[in-house]
């Protein structure tokens, strides 16, 4: 990968919490959400991100976002690295990365009409001041998601998930973004609307040549839609590889677990594989930070970091 | 005769914005040992009509139009509440998606199943105590009897859906419903707790009726699947048979929504256009028809009755106007 084509480049990153009470403070290290992280996505690259529930995932994209700056390490986005800017410069450089989350009922204004919150971002940045003008632009903006001009003067609760999820997306497109962080971006919607908002984010990859770092717990969808994957376990990168790669030929144990787990959507094979469990006994040990690469792209976590605990 | 007979349930919800027509005639049977998966998405009803039927719902704003329930020959619906409080819990179990919600936030695990244990079982509170660590050693959790002294916060996720599944089936009800039971577990906390659920079935015989919208469950434990869709069956049927030879064209475009097991590469998924129907405001017909790519004229008119798929195995039904086996096979494989 080579520099000019890296949006962005994560740096042994370390987000730790202060451990407040007992429950957060059990097992040492209970405190450290993310640590040493590191990965780089290139250009119009979709980056997977999969772990379970307290694996750091979340973390990391709050932590690049600086919504939730890391404790230590670099974010280095389009050159700059941002832990390292002032808030006004980091206000500039934030415009040109945008979240997308899981949940548009909660990240939507119930009392405000969706063309102004799409346009919000515009007004905040103090850009397009021109008000038809900006009318204009927000009416491209959801055919651009799939809706059509009446969508502007509709409020929220009128909206199915899947037409606020569109909405949500319009807006983190408002300011032109090249980077976007997604995190479960499908995970609430209904099943028959996740493909059509699966489908749209990858249009949108490709008409405006954007780069997404995909947060997901859907291995399956992140299947389709991810170039790369990282596999996430207790707040450090386990094993990371192109898509196909890791799915073919998966080398941490943790990562076979969570590939096994998947159930199928086929009867006849589901019914007749062994299921391989989780062991919650079985101490896959606190993993390292090194990564070695075992073939081209496909590195994993340094041996000894999943070598039973005695 | 079959442990649970489902007779035309209809159910409607009062709202200011106007009747919620949430289940509108859905009648199946479910045979003892049998695993049932219902499919659908939200507003399909799926969750409405077992609610209903457990007289889980309040009435107002709920009311059951029509319909009988058949539980062991009893109709359900017309229970007393005393008598139907001996059947919940003691008969059917139930477990629901989010165990935080179900379980008292001020009660020890213990208390809980003991209370329940003692109620419904006639057990002293020794009796109910030895009972209760038996079930958690049941569901696999480790120190069971350390653990009865512990409240709900002191459990993770996985842990606390094990409690409610061990709750379920204190009484060793020969009916367990469970509703989206994993769909806010980690997939492999899932994988734990639906092995867990089919070694249990399999080993106290019940029948159990599993709610999801995860095709990939289904496939993994049901004996016979059901589509639901705008509060109807629009399919059903053995599940070899219906992933196989899908009749219904929301069946289809659901199994091929899906990312495929083995296919590798980033392509766009195929799609189902539009959006889930407005429950106050059903079409008059087959409510899938404004998304169904084979719709006919006669769809928009007139609801399908759910009946025998022709050339067919006995029991897979479908409610459709159109033969989808005449499809274009291109545009099915494609």
């Amino acid at each position: 990968m080579t520099a000019e084509t890296t949006v962005l480049q994560v740096r042994d990153l370390t987000k730790t919490y202060a451990a407040r009470g007992r429950l957060l403070a059990r097992r040492g290290a209970g405190n450290r959400a993310v640590q040493g992280v590191s990965f780089a996505i290139a250009r119009g690259e979709t980056l997977g991100l999969v772990g379970e529930s307290g694996s750091g995932k979340s973390t990391i994209g709050r932590a690049i976002l600086m919504l939730d700056p890391p404790s230590s390490g670099s974010v280095i986005f389009e050159g700059d690295n941002l832990t390292a800017l002032s808030t006004s410069e980091l206000r500039e450089r934030r415009r040109r990365m945008q979240p997308v989350f899981q949940d548009p009922y909660a990240s939507l204004n119930p009392r405000m009409r969706i063309g102004r919150f799409i346009a919000e971002p515009l007004v905040i940045h103090g850009m397009m001041a021109n008000r038809a003008a900006r009318a204009d632009y927000v009416v491209d903006l959801l055919r651009r998601v799939g809706l059509d001009a009446s969508f502007m003067e509709r409020y929220p609760h009128q909206l199915s998930g899947g037409q606020r999820q569109r909405v949500c997306i319009a807006r983190a497109l408002a300011l032109k973004p090249i980077f976007i962080v997604a995190d479960e971006p499908i995970s609430s919607l209904d099943v028959s609307i996740q493909a059509q908002v699966v489908n749209l984010l990858m249009d949108l990859q490709e008409q405006l040549n954007l780069t997404f770092l995909m947060i997901s717990h859907d291995l399956a969808i992140v299947r389709y839609i991810c170039h790369r994957v990282a596999v996430l376990y207790r707040g450090r990168i386990v094993e990371t590889a192109p898509t196909e790669e890791l799915f073919r030929n998966p080398l941490h144990p943790y990562t076979r677990v969570l590939l096994a787990a998947i159930p199928l959507p086929d009867p006849v094979r589901e019914k007749a594989r062994p299921h391989q469990l989780f062991d919650p006994n079985f101490d896959y040990g606190e993993p390292d930070s090194r990564l070695v690469e075992v073939s081209p792209g496909h590195w994993l976590a340094a041996a000894r970091a999943w070598a039973p605990a005695q | 005769m079959a442990l649970l007979e489902v007779r035309d349930l209809t159910v409607e919800f009062a709202t200011d914005d106007g009747v919620v027509h949430a289940v509108n005639g859905v009648s199946y049977d479910l045979a003892e040992g049998e695993t049932l998966g219902i499919v659908g998405e939200s507003g399909s009803g799926k969750s409405a009509h077992v609610l209903a039927m457990l007289d889980l719902l309040p009435r107002p704003p709920a009311r059951i139009r029509t319909g009988r329930v058949l539980f062991q020959g009893r109709d359900l619906l017309t229970l007393a509440p005393t008598a139907m409080r001996r059947v919940r819990g003691r008969e059917i179990g139930f477990v629901f998606q989010d165990p935080m919600t179900s379980l008292h936030p001020m009660l020890t695990i213990g208390r809980q199943i003991t209370e329940v244990l003692e109620q419904h079982m006639q057990m002293t509170r020794a009796q109910a105590l030895a009972r209760a660590t038996e079930l958690l050693r049941l569901v696999r959790i480790p120190e069971p009897a350390r653990r009865l002294g512990q409240y709900p916060h002191e459990f993770s996720g996985g842990m606390r859906q094990r409690v409610m599944i061990a709750i379920a089936l204190s009484c060793e009800p020969s009916l367990l419903i469970a509703d989206e039971p994993t769909t806010a577990l980690d997939v492999t906390t899932q994988a734990e707790i639906l092995d867990l659920m089919q070694g249990l079935q399999r080993r106290l015989r019940m029948s159990l009726l599993l709610i999801t919208h995860d095709l990939g469950i289904v496939a993994s434990m049901a004996d016979t699947v059901q589509v639901m869709y705008g509060g109807r069956i629009l399919e059903r049927g053995p599940i070899t048979t219906v992933f196989n030879d899908p009749r219904n064209a929301y069946t289809l475009g659901l199994l091929q929504s899906l990312p495929q097991a083995d296919e590798g590469g980033r392509r766009r998924l195929r799609q189902i256009d539009g959006a889930p129907p407005d429950m106050r405001a059903l079409p008059p017909g087959d409510p899938f028809a404004p998304r169904n790519p084979y719709v006919t004229e006669r769809c928009h008119r007139e609801m399908p009755p759910l009946r025998p798929a022709l050339d067919s195995v006995p029991g897979h039904l479908v409610a459709a106007w159109y033969d989808l086996r005449k499809v274009n096979r291109q545009d099915r494989v494609s």
